[in-house]
């Protein structure tokens, strides 16, 4: 039994010196995480160490949310999902996705925003969402512009992909901001999800392209 | 050869481990109303207390003498330490009382040096807070002697001389057959044994036999083999409450360093962790801690420990702390050097265990399916298990998902929903209003029929003015809407 587990434990010493002398580096996609959505694959994707704001269709961020999932299982990683308002509904989900998903159910706005400090600093997770999809205008206007740049300070040395679901336009100086519309009809709910994707049409704006009040008007 | 590894003041040290006492103490035996002095320690002996005297006596000898009860779940965990050192020695252990344990070291490797090897192992126990003496010998019960008289290690070569200086009364005859000897004059086991054999036994009888193999290096009785479940836990009761966390966690940290070497006594790691913190309404406090990458490392176990203290708000102050860790083999599966799913998951199991703290354990976690249909039926599993090998061929086992994922609205929202021939026609409530344009349903669904829990209820997907999509159920006419796709 000795030698045996004496050398599993000698491995695993090893590993630990290792990890110690060359800390692991972030998960590298080249800058950009690509989920395999064509429309928002065509717009360059996510990017990392930054956040991404996905603002519009609630339905175009529950099919983004497919495509990151999808995105997990393919290339064996997990997500943080932070659900503010606990809306996710796992029956609409296969097994293999759902262990693919760490559900932090919130209930509030002020702490998931803690809960998404928390998952940030960590930064064992190679993809955040923060979901304020359902969450109350006058909610969403409490919380404090400093947030998203301490996010943005938090992000820069981790490379994760840091995505902030929202109805309308509401970080200031966001990286990347991305409208998405949807023309989905009743007939929608018993597609492929696969097939839903390419009703989806997203708008990319870099940092300063455009001006909330336009991107408020296109979403 | 056999080694015995023996505690000396077995239940004074059981009862002194993690307090700092210095200065003569005593621990006592409350069976009884008056508290019967159990064992005393050296400085205490030296002022004359003894075995058997009251509490009451001996605190009118020594002033300031320190007063402990024994402590059962203390002797129990000193007796597994014991036991678990001499099983990293030899497969083949005997437990022969409380505090000595004997170990087979026949199967040790040759050209060990005893002496070395003694040495090791009380300096090992002095790594736990525990002052122990071990002897080596031909025999168990001689190395059981030799143990009780080492100082700290003694290894018997020749066990003629080493019995004939002993005293008589460290064979332990029964008091009678003491009393006989003692009116022959003889005091030490020498002269016992330079009395003639036949004779002996033919006046003394089967006693005296037994008597004389103790002390023959020839009689290597086989081992009463102990076989312990293994189990690393440590407790420990305070003797007031306390009201700040400070003294558990130093208390913790102690009990994890001499946990973490008993696993790393064993090639072991820990996978799980126990806290229990008894309160003094009689009800506990219990906690179970899943370690993502399962460690031997206290510093790492102990930082998941404080991370759960730190937030922690109880009903009632604790009266005491038990720890217990689940011991596994290291992990076998190799992943690549460089890489893991996660990038450090003791950090992330911290991590878990903040959010945890700050959420509540029931709103963090994996979501999974439950085994009904039922509608917003799921659970949270703890986190993530390790993954498995990356199959080729994922995709094609996962069955395609199809439509869009639904949004629910915890709880359901109250609708007043207009009906004309069985269907919905138009909806008003808090979150929307209009006329239904289009529909898909009725689905009806039901379950537990078969006992109190039964339900039912018929759902309808409906679309409004402006593309907004939503999910409505009816059970007894009364409507709700249960979540939207879009808004």
């Amino acid at each position: 039994m000795q030698p045996h587990d004496s050398r599993l434990v000698q491995l695993e010493a090893l590993r630990s010196l290792v990890a110690e002398k060359f800390p692991p580096s972030p998960r590298r996609w080249n800058g950009r995480l690509l989920t395999g959505c064509r429309p928002f694959d065509q717009k360059g994707g996510f990017l990392q160490g930054a956040i991404t704001e996905v603002c519009g269709s609630g339905a175009g961020a529950s099919l983004l949310l497919t495509a990151m999932v999808d995105a997990a299982v393919r290339d064996g990683f997990f997500i943080g999902f932070i659900d503010a308002v606990n809306s996710f509904e796992p029956s609409d989900w296969a097994d293999e996705h759902l262990r693919r998903i760490l559900w932090v159910i919130c209930g509030a706005t002020a702490p998931a925003i803690r809960a998404a400090d928390i998952l940030l600093r960590d930064g064992n997770l190679p993809v955040v969402i923060l979901d304020l999809q359902m969450v109350p205008a006058a909610q969403l206007r409490r919380i404090p512009v400093s947030t998203w740049h301490r996010f943005q300070r938090v992000l820069e040395p981790t490379g994760t992909v840091f995505v902030v679901l929202s109805p309308q336009p509401l970080v200031e100086s966001v990286p990347v901001r991305m409208a998405i519309r949807t023309d989905l009809s009743l007939e929608a709910i018993h597609l492929p999800r696969v097939a839903l994707w390419e009703h989806l049409q997203v708008q990319v704006f870099e940092r300063g392209a455009a001006p909330l009040e336009v991107l408020q008007k296109s979403a | 050869m056999f080694g015995c590894i023996f505690l000396p003041q077995f239940q004074l040290q059981a009862a002194l481990r993690w307090h700092d006492v210095r200065g003569p103490a005593v621990v006592v035996n409350e069976t009884t109303l008056k508290g019967i002095v159990a064992e005393a320690s050296e400085e205490a002996a030296a002022r004359g207390i003894v075995a058997g005297m009251t509490s009451a006596q001996a605190m009118a000898r020594v002033r300031g003498l320190v007063i402990r009860s024994r402590s059962p779940a203390q002797e129990y965990c000193l007796n597994q330490i014991l036991v678990q050192i001499a099983l990293a020695l030899s497969p083949d252990v005997e437990l022969c009382c409380d505090g000595a344990c004997i170990a087979d070291l026949r199967c040790v490797r040759k050209g060990t040096c005893w002496q070395q090897l003694a040495d090791e192992q009380v300096a090992h126990l002095r790594t736990h807070g525990l002052s122990a003496m071990m002897g080596v010998a031909a025999t168990p019960d001689l190395a059981f002697l030799a143990a009780r008289g080492a100082r700290p290690s003694a290894v018997i070569y020749n066990p003629g001389a080493f019995a004939s200086s002993l005293p008589i009364e460290t064979l332990e005859p029964p008091d009678e057959f003491l009393r006989i000897l003692h009116g022959w004059g003889i005091r030490r086991v020498g002269e016992f044994l330079a009395l003639p054999k036949m004779e002996t036994i033919e006046r003394l009888g089967p006693t005296a036999e037994a008597l004389r193999r103790k002390v023959s290096g020839r009689n290597k009785r086989l081992l009463r083999l102990f076989r312990p479940v293994p189990e690393y836990a440590e407790a420990f009761d305070f003797d007031c409450e306390i009201e700040t966390i400070e003294p558990l966690l130093f208390l913790l940290r102690r009990f994890l360093e001499g946990l973490c070497g008993r696993l790393r006594t064993v090639y072991r790691v820990a996978q799980r962790m126990v806290l229990r913190l008894p309160l003094e309404n009689g009800a506990s406090h219990d906690r179970n801690f899943s370690i993502p990458a399962p460690t031997a490392d206290e510093e790492v176990l102990f930082r998941i420990l404080h991370t759960h203290l730190e937030d922690l708000k109880l009903p009632e102050r604790p009266i005491g702390v038990r720890l217990s860790l689940q011991a596994v083999a290291p992990a076998r599966d190799q992943l690549q050097l460089f890489e893991s799913a996660l990038r450090d998951p003791n950090r992330f199991g911290e991590t878990l265990a903040k959010l945890k703290a700050f959420l509540g354990n029931e709103h963090v976690g994996v979501p999974a399916r439950s085994n009904t249909h039922r509608p917003d039926s799921y659970v949270l599993e703890e986190c993530f298990t390790r993954p498995k090998q990356k199959r080729e061929d994922t995709r094609e086992a996962i069955a395609p998902l199809r439509g869009l994922p639904l949004r629910r609205f915890r709880p359901a929202i109250s609708s007043l929903v207009c009906v004309q021939d069985g269907r919905p026609i138009s909806l008003k409530s808090s979150v929307a209003r209009g006329a239904i344009h289009s529909y898909v349903g009725p689905y009806r669904l039901s379950g537990n029929w078969w006992d109190r829990e039964s339900w039912q209820q018929e759902e309808w997907d409906v679309a409004l003015a402006k593309g907004r999509l939503y999910r409505l159920s009816c059970h007894d006419t009364i409507w709700k809407i249960e979540g939207c796709y879009e808004t």
